[in-house]
Parts: structure tokens; C-alpha cells; sequence
């Protein structure tokens, strides 16, 4: 079953054109990896998918509903960012259980209890009480993660979520975003992380100048590559 | 030159009741400025486009301006527009907006310099634009909002000695007709300093309490 279809997505920056009408499905459950060179528009779709920005054109609908209400919509898609944006001033447990507090109505014993259980499932249980400013980089982007399932979304974005991080850090939060594909959670994952994509990835995207310019599963996206300037890419993405 | 003490207890009494204006004045006009300052950050910040331009254009007008005109302007020109207040109110009205025009520019820039990821954090999780700065980011901005804010409250009091020019029978004003009734000067300068002193000493100790209580 469609969770997403993005039809002719369009977005401009002044005159130059980030988003050159792109066309994307995602069905519920699946993993979708997207890369691409730098300034292709990576974060730009996705970032309009939940409406950081806004497209000049095309249309979006998730699980079949045009996306009237911004704040539904977003409480309906989690996103993960590259600079993880935590709030410096709140606890892990806080960072995790604010939202569901003020947003969802639960009470503080009902939001903390569900904080509990989600930094329980990214491997952060004995952490709850620490600041951000107290967390290694992959266990403050861990908490970043429990923050948007909180709401419980549909649907999960990450821009990037492991290239701010020193290298012994990223396997430790590439493993999480495995175990949460693996739970059914339908992803959209911006990432370079070619061993993530083969391991985790039901299909990869590929994007160049504003377009998705390939798409296939991992096995034919690395083995067969669809387009010429998708070997380049990977030629040095890989270093061969 | 030797200190006259006997002038000076004479004239203690008048300036200290002077002084209990200048508090009066002060606390009514930080009174407004808390009031204020907030919604104008707040229309600033989140306003429709018509009334953040309204806003940030009236913000720009007033911090354009000496406070002693916008004095004046309170004195001579609302009168002509059928709002006749007491020197003392006017006053008041006048520093409160001064007052509340700084804070709420403290205010503003202390939320923006949080940068744009908190605020996306809190949209992306689906706070509305509102609720994400008062219940995001205000919080985290209250620590950067509240030594400078407890500058311009100093200020404010300082500014208080111009309401001597619309008559107030503040600590300035009645300071400087002693002065000029008894040429007793120096006793008199110094009882304006150290009442002064005492009364910004006050005001910036209790909002450096409320700062520690706020940081804990
Ligand atoms: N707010 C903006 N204003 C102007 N130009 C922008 C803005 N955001 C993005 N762009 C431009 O749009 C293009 C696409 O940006 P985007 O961030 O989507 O690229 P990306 O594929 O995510 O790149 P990277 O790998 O560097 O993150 C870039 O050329 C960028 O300079
Ligand atoms: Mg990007």
C-alpha cells in the first residue's frame, strides 16, 4: 500500500532550481536510501515532504490524504537532523517526552514512561537524566531519534543522520536505523553510508541537479548501476 | 571646602520623599515594560506580515528617538488628542514604552540567536510556529534574555531623572530646585547619587536573584 506519493515536486531557490519536478512512491513498511552528489537536492525533498519548506509545485499526499494541516501532517513524520538539534536545555527523558507532553495531552508520568521505553530501544536506558551537552555525538543523535518516534509518526526522514559524527560513532546509530526498518517503520534515509544502503535499503535513490535519476534495489543500484553519472558517483564514493 | 552635615540632614527628608517618587515611577514603568516587551516580541516574531511590520516599525521610531522626546511627546502631543494624564502617568506611560522597546528587542534577539535548528526541531516535531517559541524556544532564551534585561531596567531608572523636565517631583527634579533655593550643592549631589544608588543596587540585586532562581 502507497504511505507516500510526491508528484511533480518543484522548488526554486530565487532562480536556481533545487527540486526539478520530482516524482517518488514510498510503500508503507519500506526503507528508501537516497544519495547523491552535494547541492542535488537531497535535503530539499525531503525537507519538503514535511514541509520545512515549501514546494512551489507539485502535490504530496501521505497514506492517500493531501496534507492540509501542517501540524498534523508533521506530527504524522519524524525527522532526524545531521546537527541533531536537540534542546540544550532539556534532560534526554525531557528532549523525548516534551512533545508528546504539550502536543499529544499525556500526562508527565505517561510521557516520561514512554521516553523511558524509547531511549530503552535506541540503548540509551541509563541516560535519561543527562543533558544533551553530557552525550557523546552518536548517543545525543540516538536521543534525536526516541524524540521523533514519539510522536509515533508513520513515517520517518533522516538528513544525513551520521555525517556530524566522529567515525566510531556512526555504526552505533546505523544500527538502531537497521532495527527500526527492520520493526516495519517505513524510512526515507539521506545518507552516504553505502554498507547501510546494501544492508538496510529495500531500494536506493540516486539524485542529480534537482531530479531522482535512478532508483533500484541495492543489488542492481551497486552491481548494475542505472545511469552514467550514478558509476562516477559511486566510483568515488567508494573509492575504487 | 568642608562638608556641611546640618544641610544635609535638613534637606534628607525632602529628597527621600523625592526618592519614594522616583521608585513609584520606576516600579509602575518596569511594571509596563514587563507587560509589553513580550507581546511586542511576540507580534514581532510571530505576527501576521502587516502587524510584524507595524510592530518592528514602531520598535525602530521609539529606539530612534532620545527617551526625552518621547516625554514630551507624551506631555504635549497626547493632549491634543484628548488623552490628558497627570505628569506622574505620563511619565510612566512614556519610559514604559521606552523600556518595553529595548526588552522586547533583547527578547527577539535572544530567541533568534538560538538558530534555526531548534526552531525546525520543534516544527518538525509539530509544534505550531507559536507554540514553538514559547514553549521551546522562550525557555532556552530566558538565561540569554535576562542579564541584559536587568541592564535596561537600570536604565530605565536613570532615564526616570528626565521626568524632571514635565515637572515629576522625582529625585532630579527636587534635587535640583534645592540646589538652586539654597546653593547647598555638593550635600545635595551626594544625596541624589547614594539614593540613587540605592534604589538601581535594589532593583538589580532582586533581578539577579530572579536570574539565579530561574538558572537553577
Ligand atoms: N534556503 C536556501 N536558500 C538558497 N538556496 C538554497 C537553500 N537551501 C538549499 N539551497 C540550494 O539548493 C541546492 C540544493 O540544496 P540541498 O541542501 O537540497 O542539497 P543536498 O543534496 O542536501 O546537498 P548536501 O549533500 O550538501 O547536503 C543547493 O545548491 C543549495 O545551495
Ligand atoms: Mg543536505
Amino acid at each position: 500500500m502507497t504511505l507516500l506519493q510526491a508528484r511533480g515536486l518543484v522548488k526554486r531557490f530565487g532562480t536556481f532550481v533545487a527540486l526539478d519536478g520530482v516524482d517518488l512512491d514510498l510503500q508503507r513498511g519500506e526503507r528508501l536510501v537516497i544519495c547523491g552528489p552535494s547541492g542535488s537536492g537531497k535535503s530539499t525533498l525531503i525537507r519538503c515532504i514535511n514541509r520545512l519548506e515549501q514546494p512551489d509545485s507539485g502535490a504530496i499526499t501521505i497514506e492517500g490524504l493531501p496534507s492540509t494541516n501542517l501540524q498534523a501532517l508533521r506530527r504524522r513524520v519524524g525527522m532526524v537532523f545531521q546537527q541533531f538539534n536537540l534542546f540544550p536545555n532539556l534532560t534526554a527523558r525531557e528532549n523525548v517526552a516534551v512533545a508528546p507532553r504539550k502536543l499529544l495531552g499525556l500526562s508527565r508520568t505517561e510521557a516520561d514512561a514512554r521516553a523511558e521505553t524509547l531511549l530503552e530501544r535506541v540503548q540509551l536506558a541509563g541516560h535519561a537524566d543527562k543533558l544533551p551537552s553530557g552525550l557523546s555525538g552518536g548517543q545525543q543523535q540516538r536521543v534525536a531519534i526516541a524524540r521523533a518516534l514519539a510522536m509515533e509518526p508513520v513515517l520517518m526522514l533522516f538528513d544525513e543522520p551520521t555525517s556530524a559524527l566522529d567515525p566510531e560513532m556512526i555504526r552505533e546509530v546505523l544500527d538502531v536505523m537497521v532495527e527500526l526498518g527492520q520493526g516495519g517503520m517505513s524510512m526515507i534515509v539521506v545518507t552516504h553510508e553505502m554498507g547501510f544502503a546494501r544492508r538496510a535499503a529495500d531500494r536506493i535513490g540516486f539524485m542529480d541537479q534537482g531530479r531522482i535519476v535512478a532508483m533500484a534495489p541495492p543489488q542492481e543500484f551497486f552491481d548494475a548501476p542505472p545511469h552514467p553519472r550514478l558509476v562516477r558517483f559511486l566510483d568515488n564514493i567508494l573509492g575504487h | 571646602m568642608s562638608f556641611d552635615w546640618a544641610a544635609f540632614f535638613e534637606y534628607l527628608p525632602r529628597l527621600i520623599k523625592a526618592a519614594g517618587v522616583t521608585l513609584q515611577v520606576s516600579l509602575l514603568s518596569l511594571g509596563l515594560t514587563c507587560l509589553l516587551a513580550p507581546l511586542l516580541a511576540m507580534g514581532r516574531l510571530l505576527g501576521p506580515p502587516p502587524l510584524r511590520a507595524t510592530v518592528q516599525a514602531f520598535i525602530e521610531v521609539i529606539r530612534g528617538l532620545p527617551p526625552l522626546v518621547v516625554i514630551a511627546f507624551c506631555y504635549f502631543a497626547l493632549p491634543k488628542i484628548g488623552v490628558v494624564l497627570s505628569g506622574f502617568w505620563c511619565g510612566v506611560l512614556a519610559l514604559g514604552v521606552v523600556g518595553a522597546v529595548y526588552a522586547a528587542e533583547i527578547i527577539r534577539s535572544a530567541i533568534e540567536s538560538l538558530g534555526k535548528g531548534q526552531l525546525e526541531a520543534a516544527l518538525a516535531l509539530g509544534f505550531a510556529r507559536w507554540r514553538a517559541v514559547l514553549d521551546i524556544l522562550l525557555p532556552q532564551a530566558l538565561r540569554r534574555i535576562l542579564p541584559p534585561l536587568t541592564n535596561e531596567f537600570a536604565n530605565l531608572i536613570k532615564a526616570s531623572s528626565l521626568l524632571s523636565v514635565i515637572s515629576v517631583h522625582e529625585i532630579s527634579q527636587v534635587g535640583q530646585s534645592l540646589i538652586f533655593e539654597t546653593f547647598v550643592v555638593i550635600e545635595i549631589l551626594v544625596q541624589m547619587a547614594v539614593l540613587y544608588l540605592i534604589i538601581i543596587g535594589g532593583v538589580s540585586f532582586l533581578s539577579r536573584r530572579l536570574e539565579k532562581g530561574l538558572a537553577e
